[in-house]
């Protein structure tokens, strides 16, 4: 098991009080491998954005433990916490989620000098990653001056850059056009498949998912199904996921 | 990425973004500084002892308005910065997001506040220190005092007392801020976007009664204030109880008063279907509920400012009319016949040490006397209504000055003497209160009987001299000037001492012998000198405006950047909503005006509230500063009108404009893309 990267053990996230309780995460257990690209199925509601903010320590778990590369995330506090974010995850929004006040350049380099990269380092790897994500030639603009695709394309660069355990992306093609989505997830995955980078997505969207490896089915907070690519080919995947989602009763149905 | 670099780069977008906040931190602080540096403009060491010592009192004053005012100031910087910063919470969430330890984002948003801090007090020196200048320009004529003298100075004290008072606000920013970002969740901040306003809505009802009793608070107070009057008293609760009612009342009143116009309005079906008016009637009904504690205290503000500034401006202004009219003499000294007797004043005088044949070029002892009947009696038939400070005047009796008193006292003046035959009277008036009534008295019963002898008027006219000088201008409400004979069987009343200098004289030095004369309590002498009456005008006049101006320029610089900023961020929160209504097909004109009404409305609402405020606060002021000036002033609003104007109006437009370029702004960019 050396080379499991995260695994999700038994937890559970309530929220509200004794008298109206929302279990949206219910005794979920899970663990990725290193370099597998995951995705997180299910509809508005099923509690997978809350799960995806429990491992990304934005929110707390109620009970149970998440383990990144063996350490229980869950007991992390203060300091340890901003360390770990820094140096292990890297996020990806649904609405970027770029400073507007510094270019694309500075952007991803934030995250380097606050991961602590020296700085004669630093150019070097922003270099390399804009050239791998093709957003070499927007590095000097400011958000507002970029289009959406762009813009999430330098939010992937700024998670990828500082070579996390784990990238969470959290609906990252909710924004875009279908141009725009489709260009960002053949990156995730030519990402996924050089550099060996582990990625976590969650979305509601059966077409991004059939990018992923493997996706966890969630309905009620509860993991519902688990669907292996294998060999399968990206069409015959996504027709197993329409399937699944036909029976999960998600919004997908009226797409085939 | 340095830290500083962040530190500069946001700098500049905060101040871009919220330059109506920063033009005002740079005002207060420039109007903190000019005041404060009055005191130290050196032609001012020239004036005489009444003046330096008004002039002592305006720095006391100032100085402590200043510290009123920096914690007003204080205030509103802190408030503003707060939510400043709730708006920056997304901006907070990204850092904390890529591993950013909260020391340093402590560190860096205290250096964001230590620049734009830094910035503010410096531009606002600068601009203070030309502005001063300005200032002191003013007060040297307010003063009266030869512009020659007048030197460019940089005050030390007041840049001292400036830089402190701000930096001790930035750095309670600081720490506020400091504290803000250590004690927020993660969670709450990436997701603070997306939740909805928690709207508050309390039920038609219970608005309505809400409002109801809001109204009844503020008629409370209202009454409470008319009766006893808008200054504490040992005597009773009755300050306190109607201030009290009057905060509840007015925060009851923003907090209901939106739900009951929008349940007005959506009864009229015509009206609230028509155009935007659905839209706009709740956005600007949920704007003024959610904004009720500030609408109120803006409302408070505002009144005081109204109020201060009228006040002050009118009294100015009476004064400045009362110094016109010419004192004639340079000292009269007053004794009162029933402390001292009817004695030599001079004589008198000269045991005080007060040798006046040593000062006096023409010197006149002149005696009022006081006649058998009463003002009321002079007025009979007349249907009067007095100035509230002339109340009793009625039941005084009518002085009389002997005719030959009379003359003596006009030829001191180098004026023709009157005539009068035995069986005769005159009038003199130069009281504006009173003159009508003379005049027509006058006219309607020419025979007047005093001490029961029946006497005609010698004239058709009432005559206006100055013949004596009282210590507030030269009120003769009415005077009968009487033949000599008949006025001995009257009862005598005061002695007058008229005294016109020799031209080496010099007025200090008899004012200071003078002082203790007129201050000791056993003796009835007063004194009314007219260096010093000149001053007192002056000095008075000057002291009042710059406090006036001083107290109403900052509040209503804080009142309209508190708005301005509020109204700026609103629209940015809601722009989408425009370009929802824009894509409904409203066009930009409708988009504009509803715009504009609710800029409008959001800065009007606490004006008008104010103004009620005021015209019932106002009255009441006024009658407290006759009373305690002994003089009546017609309330003049015209420069408050044009403060307002100016300041609050150019706050509104500045506002409303960047609203709309805001929202064209956010068009223009969504077709681009």
């Amino acid at each position: 098991m050396n080379d499991t990267i995260l695994q999700v053990d038994d937890i559970q996230k309530y929220y509200g009080n004794k008298g109206n309780l929302t279990k949206a995460v219910d005794h979920i257990s899970f663990s990725v491998k290193k370099g597998e690209f995951l995705g997180i199925m299910g509809a508005s509601g099923s509690g997978k954005t809350t799960l995806l903010n429990c491992i990304s320590t934005i929110d707390s778990v109620t009970s149970g433990h998440i383990y990144v590369e063996g350490k229980d995330i869950t007991s992390l506090h203060g300091g340890q916490l901003s360390d770990f974010r820094g140096q292990k995850l890297g996020f990806i929004f649904q609405d970027f989620n770029l400073l507007d006040t510094l270019t694309a350049e500075e952007n991803i380099s934030l995250a380097l000098s606050i991961a602590g990269v020296k700085p004669s380092q630093i150019q070097k790897q922003v270099k390399q990653i804009a050239e791998s994500l093709n957003i070499s030639e927007v590095l000097t603009k400011y958000p507002y001056q970029m289009s959406g695709g762009q813009q999430q394309r330098v939010a992937a660069a700024r998670a990828m850059v500082t070579d996390p355990a784990i990238v969470l992306a959290d609906e990252p093609t909710g924004a875009l056009d279908t141009n725009s989505s489709r260009m960002l997830l053949t990156m995730l995955t030519e990402l996924n498949v050089r550099l060996s980078a582990t990625i976590l997505m969650v979305t509601h969207d059966a077409f991004s998912a059939s990018y992923c490896n493997r996706i966890l089915f969630i309905k009620d907070g509860k993991i519902f199904n688990e669907l292996n690519r294998g060999s399968d080919s990206r069409k015959e995947f996504f027709a197993k996921i329409l399937e699944v989602v036909s029976v999960l009763g998600g919004e997908q149905n009226d797409l085939t | 990425m340095t830290s500083l670099k962040l530190i500069l780069k946001n700098v500049r977008k905060n101040i871009r973004d919220y330059l109506i906040y920063f033009l005002t931190l740079m005002l207060s602080v420039s109007l903190f500084y000019a005041f404060n540096s009055i005191s130290d403009q050196p032609a001012f060491s020239e004036m005489g002892m009444t003046r330096t010592f008004l002039y002592d009192q305006l720095g006391i004053m100032l100085s402590v308005l200043s510290v009123l005012i920096a914690i007003v100031l204080a205030f509103l910087i802190i408030y503003a910065n707060q939510f400043l910063l709730k708006r920056r919470k997304k901006e907070l969430g990204i850092y904390m997001m890529l591993g950013m330890k909260k020391g340093r984002i402590s560190r860096i948003f205290a250096g964001e506040t230590m620049c734009v801090g830094l910035i503010a007090l410096f531009t606002g020196l600068l601009f203070g220190f030309a502005l001063s200048q300005a200032l002191s320009l003013v007060a040297l004529k307010l003063f009266a005092i030869e512009i020659s003298k007048f030197q460019v100075v940089f005050s030390l004290v007041a840049f001292k007392k400036t830089a402190l008072c701000f930096v001790v606000i930035f750095l309670i920013v600081m720490v506020f801020n400091i504290w803000s970002v250590s004690s927020v969740q993660l969670i709450d901040l990436l997701t603070a976007s997306r939740k909805n306003e928690s709207l508050k809505n309390t039920g038609r009802v219970l608005s309505i009664l809400l409002f109801l009793l809001s109204l009844a608070c503020i008629i409370t107070s209202g009454v409470l204030f008319f009766q006893n009057g808008i200054l504490p008293t040992r005597k009773n609760m009755s300050f306190q109880i109607a201030s009290f009612a009057l905060i509840i009342g007015t925060l009851l009143l923003f907090y209901s008063l939106s739900a009951v116009l929008v349940q007005v309005i959506k009864a009229n079906k015509n009206v609230y279907l028509k155009g935007l008016n659905a839209f706009l009637v709740q956005q600007i009904g949920s704007k003024i509920r959610t904004n009720y504690f500030i609408m109120a205290v803006v409302c408070g503000l505002l009144t005081v400012t109204i109020c201060a500034v009228s006040v002050g401006v009118s009294t100015a202004l009476a004064m400045n009319e009362l110094a016109q009219t010419s004192a004639p003499y340079d000292l009269n000294v007053l004794s009162n016949i029933d402390i001292d007797g009817d004695g030599d004043m001079v004589d008198f005088l000269s045991a005080c040490d007060v040798n006046m044949a040593e000062y006096a070029a023409q010197m006149e002892q002149i005696t009022l006397y006081e006649a058998d009947i009463t003002y009321a009696d002079l007025f009979a038939g007349q249907s009067v209504s007095w100035w509230p400070i002339d109340k009793n005047i009625p039941d005084t009796k009518i002085s009389v000055v002997a005719f030959s008193d009379f003359n003596r006292a006009l030829a001191m003046q180098g004026k023709e003497p009157v005539h009068l035959a035995g069986n005769q009277y005159l009038l003199n008036c130069n009281y504006k209160g009173t003159y009508r009534y003379v005049k027509a008295a006058l006219e309607n019963h020419p025979i007047l009987t005093v001490a029961g002898i029946p006497l005609e008027s010698a004239s058709n006219e009432v005559l206006q001299e100055t013949y004596f000088m009282t210590s507030v201008g030269n009120n003769d409400r009415g005077t009968l000037i009487l033949p000599d004979a008949l006025v001995s069987s009257l009862e005598k009343d005061v002695n007058v001492l008229l005294v016109l200098y020799k031209p080496e004289t010099i007025s200090d030095e008899v004012l200071q012998k003078m002082i203790p004369i007129g201050l000791d309590d056993t003796h009835g002498y007063r004194y009314a000198e007219k260096n010093m009456m000149y001053d007192m005008f002056y000095g008075l006049n000057a002291l009042v405006s710059f406090l006036c101006c001083y107290i109403g320029l900052i509040f209503l610089l804080i009142c309209a950047a508190l708005l301005a900023l509020k109204q700026l961020t609103e629209t940015a929160d809601n722009i989408y909503r425009y370009g929802l209504l824009q894509k409904l097909g409203a066009k930009k004109e409708q988009v504009n005006q509803a715009l504009l009404s609710q800029t409008a409305v959001f800065f009007a609402a606490p004006l008008a509230v104010a103004g009620i405020f005021s015209v019932l606060l106002i009255q009441k002021a006024m009658e407290i500063v006759e009373d305690f000036m002994n003089l009546h002033i017609s309330t003049n609003l015209m420069f408050t009108i044009l403060l307002f104007l100016v300041v609050y109006g150019s706050y509104f437009l500045v506002t409303y404009l960047s609203c709309k370029q805001m929202v064209t702004e956010r068009q223009n960019r969504r077709m681009e893309v």
